[in-house]
């Protein structure tokens, strides 16, 4: 029997140390190493992070960052693909690897008594892939198919629109998994070239969460990225474009949908900034929990839709606040109306006490549950390097989420939202909606398509 | 399928369907009896400030009748919009409040409500259950709202997605007879048809505490959550359980097609097998089948048909326990220019072949290890633990069986994986939907 699967479960409550905390080491290769300790169960998450997105695609050949990382997983120098999810398969895992925006995650969980080998394995598939024309031309194919299946689906087609009309021709607008046409060029050159710039130690960060000593984690991180230097490059990003005045309005046809997908948008300042968590409670109050602004609207006191959100994401430089639903055709200019009343009162301000008390006490609830496994917290320790976050922002949030006030927020999200800016985008059947949509806020309609 | 009031529902199905699993596993778990006969699993688990209370009612949609279908899941939606105390509005306000979240689901045998919290709301949680199982406030207006929200839910997760319509036409297939035939969401027809008597008749079925399992888990004492529990619902009359029906399935005689013209940019299909009831002896080593199918790159399936033959864009499968039954269902996408019948001829060749030909045991010994990490997983987060022992307990025997999955697991040789691939992967036992280009027909 394996040591790890004897635990007892009914582990003791003292950890050793803060299980939001990071220790913070480095290679002297610039690689950041960032552990936090957590032994209550016999496993450990690892999550290497890149500075590898889409916003470091060469603007012909968008999609490069993603296809490097769906090449990946086919094999390194020293393993076929086959050996290598063998070798992976023989840990009880498999690895995950994924392209965003602004970075690449190769992430994996594993019993405590295999994570060294498991982060030796990492290493490899981050510092040497085979990334050949072969694999590429299959990979392709499959990345062909799941694009068509995307541009078919309505929340990935208003997803990609929002971001798109957003930013317009600035990287942080660009589609991850680039285009039908923009995939057709990307060469095996294209991957390698890729790869030499931007998966490079310094700039990347490790993070390991679980049943590990912070010394082990140095050591074995030593090991396995041995050889591995350099700077990853910077994507030299242009300003963000100007906001635009007013409201903007788009439609995308997606034929034969029983619903629309809204998605009404407005960007907004960084995690970094230190206005952004205040805008992120006031999204919890306009649409976090089952009792929020938007949910209360239009799923409670009208029964339009299933469910209503808002979230905000966040670049390095720049957040978008995102509020979405989906609602029967026949009522969508019924549920853009309410929305739209909704949001604009809710930006005007004058909340009440109660549902401000009870936004910011779902928020803190919220604080353990998202960040409850090792997984989660490896996720957020890499996001918080890339946004620039200190190494104990995740211990003191609750703090400065209790330190908010009702004011204080309220003029926050007065500032960040104004009445410029705004983005509309109705994704579904535009013979049967448009006719209803027009004359809403004035104006007319762009129908525009997803890239 | 599971429909959450508010999460998606695949998420459900993704904790149902992994194979819940460990080797000589020790988990602290008390089992405790309320003064009504209300069974109690209590798991402390202290590493994250949070709680979670969760009731599984053994009622779910098998317990339906013809032209009532979707009655418990629509009914799993009023259970929020107030109860004698706690007046419509309520429920979540008090609970946010409190900084905790709310939700339920609605399955083929159970319908479960959760919620997680600051372990100081314990008895804020306690009463909110108790009242709206004790007197739960059903009014037109409530209703009416509820079934227009349903009937988004329907649109949103079936009628304008591909793969779950694609679901529910395959249980429609695989199940002649016996209720798991009907979506657990209902037919649109029905969901506009229920009535007011209809679903206070419901609730008084199903929510009786003779049909109920608690289950705590998180950061709790014992010592004190017992009196709360006991004093919160171990006075409740415990009433009459639900009489589930009885196994009807016939066998099936021959493969099963069905064709779903829909807008869609590519063909795919979904192949389901009737498999044995969750707390049958076949079930560990199928649990591993489905791993060895299609756990990773080196799988059976993804091997041969994505990499080598390069006939699938994609394939995946999904071993699916309910009570009285399983599903193993077989999704494939073609890969571009494949007609759809060649690559479901192909995935049958494959399985032809592990029915054939035991498999090498260096196979077995991944999928057992992935089971296994599978299982540490699945039990590290509060919310999911607390269904895991549920579900476990309702359907498997008891959740000790969880403790003894990889001792099960341990067991099953490559000769017993051929064996059960025989058993249950037979060819005229397929129940294949195609989902194809409308603009082909």
């Amino acid at each position: 029997m394996s040591a790890a699967l004897s635990w007892l479960v009914a582990v003791s409550s003292a950890l050793a140390g803060d299980p939001l905390l990071p220790v913070d080491t480095a290679l002297p290769s610039g690689l950041v190493v960032r552990t936090i300790e957590d032994p209550s169960l016999p496993l450990v998450s690892v999550l290497l992070m890149v500075p590898g997105g889409s916003i470091h695609d060469p603007a012909d050949r968008l999609g490069t960052a993603d296809l490097t990382a769906r090449l990946l997983p086919e094999g390194t120098t020293a393993h076929d693909a086959l050996a290598l999810a063998g070798a992976l398969e023989d840990l009880g895992t498999r690895l995950d690897v994924s392209a965003g925006a602004a970075f690449t995650t190769l992430s994996a969980s594993f019993l405590a008594e295999d994570w060294i080998a498991g982060l030796d394995l990492v290493a490899e598939v981050a510092t040497s892939p085979r990334l050949t024309a072969r694999d590429l031309r299959a990979e392709k194919a499959r990345a062909l198919q799941e694009l068509a299946v995307d541009l078919d689906d309505a929340q990935s087609v208003a997803s990609r629109v929002t971001y798109q009309e957003l930013f317009g021709e600035h990287p942080f607008g660009r589609p991850e998994s680039g285009t039908a046409a923009s995939l057709a060029r990307v060469t095996a050159r294209d991957l390698r070239a890729f790869h030499a710039a931007q998966y490079r130690p310094r700039g990347a960060v490790l993070c390991v969460v679980g049943d590990v000593r912070v010394a082990q984690v140095q050591a074995a991180a030593e090991a396995a990225f041995a050889g591995w230097e350099g700077q990853a490059a910077d994507p030299g990003l242009p300003p963000l474009p100007d906001p635009w005045s007013g409201v903007q309005k788009v439609l995308v046809d997606l034929p034969g949908q029983s619903q629309v997908q809204v998605r009404i948008a407005h960007r907004a300042v960084p995690r970094a900034h230190p206005e952004h968590e205040a805008l992120r409670l006031g999204s919890a109050l306009l649409g976090g929990g089952f009792t929020s602004r938007l949910m209360d609207l239009l799923r409670v006191q009208h029964a339009l839709t299933y469910g209503a959100d808002s979230s905000l994401w966040s670049f390095d430089r720049e957040a978008v606040l995102s509020a979405d639903f989906s609602t029967g055709n026949e009522s969508a200019r019924e549920a853009l109306e309410l929305a739209w009343g909704a949001i604009q009162g809710w930006r005007a301000g004058g909340w009440g006490d109660e549902e401000f008390d009870r936004a910011r006490a779902y928020t803190l609830g919220m604080v353990p549950q998202v960040l409850e496994t090792r997984a989660a917290r490896a996720w957020t320790l890499a996001v918080m390097d890339y946004q620039g976050l200190p190494a104990d922002h995740m211990a003191r949030r609750v703090s400065t989420i209790e330190a908010l006030e009702r004011p204080g927020v309220e003029a926050a999200v007065a500032r960040a939202f104004t009445g410029d800016g705004w983005l509309v985008v109705v994704v579904g059947d535009l013979d049967v909606v448009r006719p209803q949509l027009e004359g809403f806020l004035g104006g007319t309609w762009e129908v525009v398509a997803a890239r | 399928m599971s429909f959450f009031r508010f999460r998606s529902w695949v998420v459900a199905l993704a904790l149902m369907a992994s194979p819940p699993v460990a080797r000589a596993l020790t988990l602290e778990v008390e089992r405790h009896t309320l003064t009504n006969g209300v069974p109690v699993l209590l798991r402390p688990m202290h590493a994250v400030p949070i709680t979670t209370l969760q009731i599984l009612y053994q009622c779910g949609s098998r317990d339906e009748v013809v032209g009532a279908t979707g009655i418990s899941h629509l009914l799993e939606h009023l259970m929020f919009d107030g109860s004698e105390r706690f007046p419509a509005g309520s429920f979540d306000r008090l609970l946010e409040a409190a900084g905790g979240s709310s939700n339920g689901y609605t399955w083929t045998d159970v319908t479960a409500y959760m919620e997680t919290f600051p372990p100081a709301a314990l008895p804020l949680a306690l009463d909110l259950e108790a009242d709206r199982i004790r007197a739960l406030a059903l009014t037109p207006e409530v209703l009416e709202m509820e079934r227009d929200v349903v009937s988004e839910e329907r649109r949103q997760t079936v009628e304008d997605d591909d793969r779950e319509a694609a679901w529910e036409a395959l249980f429609s297939l695989v199940f002649q007879a016996y209720p798991y035939r009907d979506p657990v969401i209902g037919w649109m027809e029905d969901i506009q048809a229920l009535t007011q008597a209809q679903v206070q008749a419901r609730y008084e079925l199903c929510y009786a505490p003779a049909n109920a399992l608690v289950v705590l888990t998180g950061d709790v004492a014992p010592a004190e959550a017992l009196p709360a529990l006991e004093a919160a619902l171990g006075g409740l009359e415990a009433g009459a359980a639900v009489q589930h029906p009885r196994w009807n399935e016939p066998p099936q005689a021959g493969e099963r097609r069905a064709v779903l013209w829909r807008a869609v940019p590519q063909p795919s299909f979904v192949v389901g097998y009737l498999g044995p009831a969750a707390a049958d002896p076949d079930q560990p080593a199928l649990e591993l089948l489905d791993h060895v199918l299609s756990g990773g790159r080196s799988s059976v399936l993804v091997d041969a048909l994505v990499y080598r033959r390069e006939v699938l864009a994609e394939v995946s499968t999904t071993l699916l326990p309910m009570q009285a039954a399983s599903l193993l269902l077989v999704e494939g996408t073609p890969a571009d220019g494949v007609d759809p019948h060649t690559a479901l001829a192909a995935v049958e060749e494959v399985l032809a072949q592990v029915r054939a030909v035991p498999l090498p045991a260096a196979a077995l010994a991944r999928a057992r290890r992935a089971a296994e990490r599978s299982l540490v997983e699945e039990l590290e987060g509060v919310e999911g633990s607390a269904d895991l022992l549920g579900t476990w307990e309702l359907q498997a025997g008891g959740w000790e069986r969880l403790t003894e999955r990889p001792a099960r697991w341990a067991e099953v040789s490559p000769e017993a994986l051929r064996a059960v691939a025989a058993r249950w992967l037979l060819p005229q036992h397929q129940n294949v939907v195609l989902v194809l280009p409308k603009e082909d027909r």
